[in-house]
This record gives structure tokens, C-alpha cells and sequence, in this order.
């Protein structure tokens, strides 16, 4: 219903009802006008009547004292005498004031004689037939209208004595005004006060209703502008009303959708996926039991389009009324974006996984030609060593501490490849390590234990400064800790070659985004610009004695943990190697702690 | 012939296998100095002497194939035998194209590396002996043609080829065919001992 209907409606129904309490209130006055009227005139005949009555009796008694008395000789007898009488006495007015006028007959020899007034009209006049009946004996009164058409009362009785009657006419038009006087007063008054009250009522309602309409205004604009589509239903599941968003969803028109089942919308799968032929029917019974239904469908549109919705149902009781409103909310686009999303993520990891596992591969194929590389060293040592050795031995004039001495370099070379193998053999051994969270303090802790040996005999002190809290990353434990290791035994090599007393650092420092960054700090002579670009490059090494493996390994370990590896110059002007590794959530680590990855 | 006394320098940095080749050399009888890196080499040489280089191409500091390219510049010709570790194969090959005798791969066959050593010295030993003896280079000088004479010019100064071609007006392929047919006449195997026989020739 739209406000300016509202407010029609109500202007209607002031009017009516003003004209409705006008038009009673008239009816009921003029009702008891005439009732009043009624009585006033009923009154009145009898009043008449025994007025009549007694004039009646008067005559009589006047005949018969007559008929006893009277020595006058009147032709036709006593009677005749006393209608004499009679006659000049009603021939009279009475009384001056009243409008009464008397009519006295007899009856001789069947006609009837008007002795005294006169009855116009002929024999079926109704004063005439009053007139027969009170020569027949009766007395009465009668209200109505005479042969001149005037209103008139009029009251007869007999005068048996002398076989006739006597008959009063008034005339009642003049007692008739002062009612329609008052009624005209009354119904005016009637008018106004009603009309004031219509008014009065018309008035104050029109403030109240245009906050009514104010507000259907606002909470209408409200509907029609949500986003969501919105259909309210009626307790027997037909659309009562709807909003625009609601018509352009399931693409149909307004009449269509109003008024029609809810059957018409009917989703095909259900939130979980599957196909479904349940209504939505179902969805509302739940909804009825007192609860709020959510959830995500798949509809059909008229046109055989489907959308996907989030679908909310309330039940709601207006006035005693239940309806359902439920509205929905285009998913369609979100969902979309969302798969999108999740394919894209997907790829990336993918891909992530692919880099690592390059990484891994060219990390194990560079050191396999470090490995051969280093191992070459020692045997063509070896080699050299024997073949000298032996010819020694054929040369007199050398010693035997001279060939003992070569014969312990060969043992020396042998140890020197032994060595190799063993470091080769740890690594290969950490590439088979799962992943397990664990506190990056512990971990750095174990290191710096492990290298004590290196940083003792290169006379280097390692000072670790750590968070209270624990740092727990999901980690191969074994690669991390080669990494650490790597960067503790280059940083106490370059801080002993420098020569320094100050100790090497290891902080660790949370980061944003729950990263925490482990940083080696040495006290050495730093990185020369002309070297930064190279450093993780596989091969290249500033040591006399390095195979450049270590730093590019390492990049490939942490680049596998999906953190990163880099230098930057330290403060102290040594250089600072430092990775970051993000922390594992509360919960994944609550759920997943400890199992592999 | 008298026997000069011949020296076999070690260029290497991993100490084991310096010390080692060393002590091979020795066995041999050979004269042998080690040096870990090159600069030292560089100030322990003397250029006078009968020498061979046995020079490891990766270095720390500076590389085999620059120490190379430093005796180039300062004009001392020194037979080079290269040991290369494993995968250095084409720079290996880059170095013989830049004039070095010859290279082995570690780990090497030390019976190799004496043989390769030895032939060094050997053809240094001739070289200096033929050296000695200027009317033979005046006589190889002599056959050539004008045309290979411009071009032992040019070769004298340093030039390179596509210089000489330009400067002489014909084409850089004619010029490596002369220059061929220079080192054909003069018994030599690269500028260097191209310019020591006629500098020799000229003394």
C-alpha cells in the first residue's frame, strides 16, 4: 500500500464516518420529534374526547330535565326545544381562543340533520362517518385529515336522549410548528457539532498519519533500495510482497512473482553441493520452528540461469500475523572471484612447489660438482704423493723419514676426502627430513652448541639474544640448522681473520606478519661492494679454501621454507647474513604440531 | 751441452696438491718452486731462467687464465702446462688457444704430468739453442716473401690481424694465411717466440 492511498483511505474514512454519526443522529432526533408529536396530538383528542363527552352528558341532561319541565309548546316536541337551546348556545364560540368548532346533529326518519356547524364533503367525508358511528352510539376520537385537507383532531359522542350526536373539530396544523421549529433548531446543532468533531478528528489524525506515512515512506525506500533481494511471505507460503532487487534476481515481474507460490523459486542444490529437489518449502518449516535458516543455493532462474544465493529466512509476527521474510543475496560474481582466487592460489603454491623443488635439485646437483670438484683435490694429492713415494724409494739417498713424511701426507689427503664425504653425506641425509615445528631459540641454541668446537679454535665468542616467547616454525630442523651453522662458521672465520675481539650475534627479532628474522652479526672486515651481487652464487668463495657452496645452499634451504636469505652490512662493519621464516599459527600448530608437512 | 739448471714452477692454491707436485718434480730430480698465489709467482720469476709453469686455472685472487694473460702483457714467454679441476674443460681449451702447451685434468696421471713437464723444457731447451745460433734465423728470415715480411712487421708491433689487413689492403684471411706461413718459415708456434727468434736474429 502506497502512502498516498494511505492517506485517501483515511480521508475517506473521516468523511463517511462524520456523515454516518450526522445522518444517525438526525434520524433518532426526528424519530423522537415525531414520537413527542405523536403524543402531544394523542393527548389532545383525549382531552377532546372527554371535553366532547362531557358536553355530550350536558345536552343529555338538559333534554330530559326539558322533556319534564317545559310548558313551551315547540313544534317537533322537547327535543326540538332543546336543540333550540343548544343551538343558540354552540352556535357560539365557546371560547373565543380556541379554534374548536362543534357540530350537533340528529337523526329523524333515517337522514341525518345538522343542527348545529357545518361538515363539508359528502356522506363519506371521515368527520362524517365519525358523526354516523356517534349517532350509532359510539364515542371516540380521530386524528387525520378532513374532506378540506386540514389536519385536524376531532372527538364525537352520542346524546341518546335525543337520537343525536355532538362532534368537536380542532385544527392541530398550528401545534406542528413548534416541533419542526425545534427539529430545525436540533438538527442544525446536530450539523455543526458533528461537523466540528469531523474536523477535530480530521486534524489531529493528519499529524499522526503523516508520521504513519513518513515512516511506510522511509522503511519502503529502505526495501526497494536493498541490495539483497527481499520477499515476505504470507503464513501460506505466497509472495506477498517483494522487492526490485528480488524481481531482477529471479527475473520476473512483479505480478508474477506476487502473489504466486514460493514453489516457483526452487533451489537446485542444496549448501553442500548436492542436487536437490527440496523446496524451499523446507527451509521455511525451519524457520517456523522458531529458528533462523542460512544458507547457500543454487537457483534456477525463469530463464535458466542460475544463481548462486546466500538465503536468510525470519520468521516475523506482525498484529497476530506470521509471515516469512526471506531475503537473499547474490553470491554469484563473489563465488566466482572467490574460485578464481583459490585456482590462482593453487597454481602460485604450485609453482612455489616447483621452484623449491628446482632449487632442491640444482642445490644437489651443485653439490655434486663441489663435491667432485673438492674430492679431485686430495686424490690428485694422494696421486702425486705415491708417485714420489715410490720413486723415493728407488733413490738411496733419500731418507726414510723424508718418505715416512710423504707417506703421512697421503694419509693426511685420504682424511681430507673422507671428510668430504661425510659432509656430503649430512646433507643428503637432511634432504630426506620432514617437516615438525620447532622453537627457532632451540634451534639456534643447538648451534651454537654444535659449532663451540670452530668458534673456540678460531677464539671467537657467539652471544644469542632471543624473545621470552617461543618462535615456532615449521621447519626441517637438520637444513635449518646447516644454514645456521654455515653463517656461524663464516662469520667467526671472518671475525677471526679480522682479528677482532667482538663476538658474533645471533638475534632473533619478530617481524611484521608473524616472520622472525635470525641474524648473524660478525666483527669481521665486512662484504666489498664488487662481492654482494655474487655472494649466493654457487662457486664463488673469497676463501682460500671454500668450494663458494655454502651461502648458495643455503639460499636454496631457506628459499625452500618459502623465507628468504640476505646480507646486509653490519653496524659494527662486518656483514650480517639473515633469514626470515614465518611463525606457524596458534592453531596450526595445536593441530598439525609435530606430524610431517 | 751444458746443462742449465731448469726450474719447474708450481702454481696452485690448495696446498696438498702444491706440495705434492712439488715433491714429484724432486723425485724426478726436477727443480721445483710452489707459489699459492699468483702474485708471488710474479715476484719470485725470473724471466732468465730455463723454467716450465704448472698453473692450476681456478684461483682465488687472481686466476690462472689471468696470470696468463699478465706474462702475455709483460712480455714473457714461459711454457705453460694448466691443471684444471673438474668441468673447467673449455676454459681449459681457452687457455691452449691463448698460447699455453698443454693441460691436464685432475686428478692426472703424474707419469703425464712429468712427460708434458719434461717435453716443456725440452723445446724451451731447443728453442734457447736455436736462439744461440742467429745465421739460421737470418736465413729463415730471409725466405720470406715481401708480402710475409709486412706482415712479420706488423706481428713484431703487436698488431692484430684485422689491423695488418687494413693497413696492408687485403683481407684478414690472406693475413692468417702469411702469418702461418711466417710461423712455418720460422720454426715458431706463437708471437712471443716469433718475436724473441727475431729479436735474437737482430741483436
Amino acid at each position: 500500500m502506497t502512502a498516498p492511498t494511505i492517506k485517501t483511505a483515511q480521508s475517506n474514512r473521516v468523511w463517511l464516518t462524520g456523515t454516518l454519526v450526522v445522518v444517525v443522529s438526525l434520524f433518532v432526533l426526528a424519530t423522537a420529534l415525531a414520537l413527542a408529536y405523536q403524543v402531544a396530538v394523542e393527548r389532545e383528542a383525549q382531552r377532546l374526547e372527554q371535553f366532547v363527552a362531557s358536553q355530550a352528558q350536558l345536552i343529555e341532561a338538559v333534554a330530559r330535565f326539558d322533556a319534564r319541565y317545559s310548558k313551551r309548546a315547540v313544534r317537533g316536541g322537547p327535543a326540538a326545544a332543546t336543540m333550540q337551546q343548544v343551538r343558540a348556545a354552540l352556535g357560539q364560540p365557546v371560547d373565543q381562543a380556541s379554534a374548536v368548532t362543534w357540530v350537533v346533529a340528529r337523526q329523524a326518519r333515517g337522514l341525518v340533520e345538522i343542527d348545529v356547524g357545518q361538515l363539508p364533503g359528502g356522506a363519506n367525508a371521515p368527520l362524517r362517518q365519525l358523526l354516523n358511528a356517534a349517532l350509532a352510539g359510539e364515542r371516540g376520537h380521530w386524528a387525520g385529515r378532513d374532506a378540506n385537507g386540514e389536519r385536524v383532531l376531532a372527538a364525537y359522542a352520542p346524546v341518546p336522549t335525543l337520537g343525536a350526536a355532538v362532534l368537536a373539530r380542532l385544527p392541530v396544523e398550528s401545534m406542528l410548528a413548534p416541533f419542526l421549529r425545534a427539529a430545525l433548531i436540533a438538527g442544525l446543532v446536530t450539523f455543526l457539532l458533528a461537523g466540528a468533531a469531523a474536523i477535530y478528528v480530521g486534524g489531529s489524525g493528519r499529524a499522526l498519519l503523516n508520521r504513519l506515512v513518513d515512516s511506510e515512506s522511509m522503511f519502503r525506500a529502505i526495501f526497494d533500495s536493498s541490495p539483497d533481494a527481499i520477499v515476505v511471505l504470507s503464513d501460506k507460503l505466497t509472495v506477498e510482497d517483494c522487492n526490485p532487487t528480488a524481481l531482477s534476481l529471479t527475473h520476473m515481474r512483479r505480478e508474477q512473482l506476487v502473489g504466486a507460490s514460493i514453489d516457483k523459486v526452487r533451489p537446485v542444490y542444496q549448501p553442500n553441493g548436492e542436487r536437490t529437489d527440496t523446496t524451499l518449502k523446507n527451509a521455511l518449516g525451519f524457520a517456523r520452528s522458531g529458528r533462523r535458516m542460512f544458507g547457500e543455493y543454487v537457483f534456477e532462474r525463469a530463464d535458466g540461469v542460475r544463481f548462486q544465493a546466500e538465503v536468510r529466512v525470519a520468521q516475523i509476527t506482525v498484529a497476530g500475523r506470521t509471515r516469512f521474510v526471506v531475503s537473499a543475496h547474490d553470491v554469484t560474481s563473489r563465488n566466482r572471484t572467490r574460485e578464481e582466487l583459490r585456482r590462482a592460489e593453487m597454481h602460485m603454491q604450485h609453482q612455489r612447489e616447483e621452484l623449491a623443488h628446482a632449487s632442491r635439485v640444482s642445490a644437489i646437483g651443485e653439490m655434486a660438482a663441489g663435491i667432485a670438484h673438492e674430492i679431485n683435490q686430495p686424490l690428485t694429492a694422494m696421486s702425486s704423493y705415491s708417485d714420489a713415494a715410490q720413486r723415493m724409494l728407488a733413490d738411496e739417498s733419500v731418507s726414510r723419514g723424508t718418505l715416512r713424511e710423504t707417506l703421512e701426507k697421503i694419509t693426511q689427503q685420504a682424511q681430507r676426502a673422507a671428510e668430504v664425504i661425510e659432509r656430503m653425506r649430512r646433507f643428503t641425509r637432511q634432504d630426506t627430513g620432514a617437516k615438525a615445528v620447532a622453537d627457532m631459540r632451540d634451534v639456534v641454541l643447538d648451534v651454537v652448541r654444535l659449532a663451540e668446537t670452530d668458534t673456540d679454535r678460531a677464539g671467537v665468542h657467539v652471544e644469542i639474544d632471543a624473545p621470552s616467547y617461543p618462535l615456532p616454525v615449521r621447519m626441517d630442523r637438520v637444513q635449518i640448522q646447516q644454514v645456521l651453522l654455515n653463517l656461524l662458521r663464516n662469520a667467526a672465520e671472518a671475525t677471526e681473520a679480522a682479528g677482532s675481539d667482538e663476538a658474533v650475534q645471533v638475534r632473533m627479532t619478530m617481524l611484521r606478519d608473524r616472520k622472525v628474522e635470525v641474524a648473524v652479526d660478525d666483527a669481521g672486515a665486512g662484504v666489498p661492494d664488487a662481492d654482494v651481487e655474487r655472494l649466493f652464487d654457487p662457486f664463488f668463495t673469497t676463501k682460500d679454501s671454500g668450494m663458494g657452496m655454502g651461502l648458495s645452499i643455503s639460499h636454496a634451504i631457506i628459499d625452500a621454507h618459502n623465507g628468504q636469505l640476505a646480507h646486509r652490512p653490519g653496524r659494527r662493519g662486518g656483514a650480517v647474513f639473515y633469514f626470515w621464516l614465518r611463525l606457524v599459527d596458534a592453531k596450526d600448530e595445536a593441530a598439525g604440531g609435530g606430524s610431517d608437512d | 751441452m751444458t746443462e742449465e739448471q731448469a726450474v719447474v714452477y708450481i702454481v696452485d692454491d690448495d696446498e696438498a696438491v702444491r706440495d705434492s707436485t712439488g715433491l714429484l718434480m724432486q723425485s724426478v730430480g726436477l727443480t721445483a718452486e710452489t707459489f699459492g698465489r699468483a702474485d708471488d709467482f710474479l715476484n719470485a720469476l725470473n724471466p732468465d731462467r730455463l723454467a716450465c709453469l704448472v698453473l692450476d686455472v681456478r684461483m682465488p685472487g687472481m686466476s690462472g687464465m689471468e696470470l696468463q694473460q699478465t706474462l702475455k702483457d709483460r712480455g714473457i714467454d714461459l711454457p705453460i702446462i694448466f691443471i684444471t679441476g673438474h668441468g673447467d674443460v673449455p676454459m681449459a681449451v681457452k687457455a691452449l688457444q691463448a698460447g699455453a702447451v698443454d693441460f691436464l685434468q685432475k686428478p692426472f696421471r703424474q707419469q703425464e704430468l712429468l712427460d708434458k713437464v719434461n717435453a716443456a723444457l725440452s723445446e724451451e731447451r731447443e728453442l734457447r739453442a736455436a736462439l744461440a745460433d742467429r745465421s739460421v734465423i737470418k736465413e729463415q728470415i730471409a725466405s720470406l716473401t715481401p708480402r710475409e715480411h709486412d706482415v712479420l712487421h706488423h706481428l713484431m708491433e703487436g698488431d692484430a690481424n684485422k689491423v695488418i689487413a687494413i693497413d696492408l689492403g687485403i683481407s684478414e684471411r690472406t693475413v692468417e694465411i702469411h702469418r702461418a706461413r711466417v710461423f712455418e718459415k720460422l720454426d715458431v708456434r706463437n708471437v712471443a717466440r716469433l718475436v724473441r727468434k727475431v729479436m735474437a736474429a737482430r741483436a
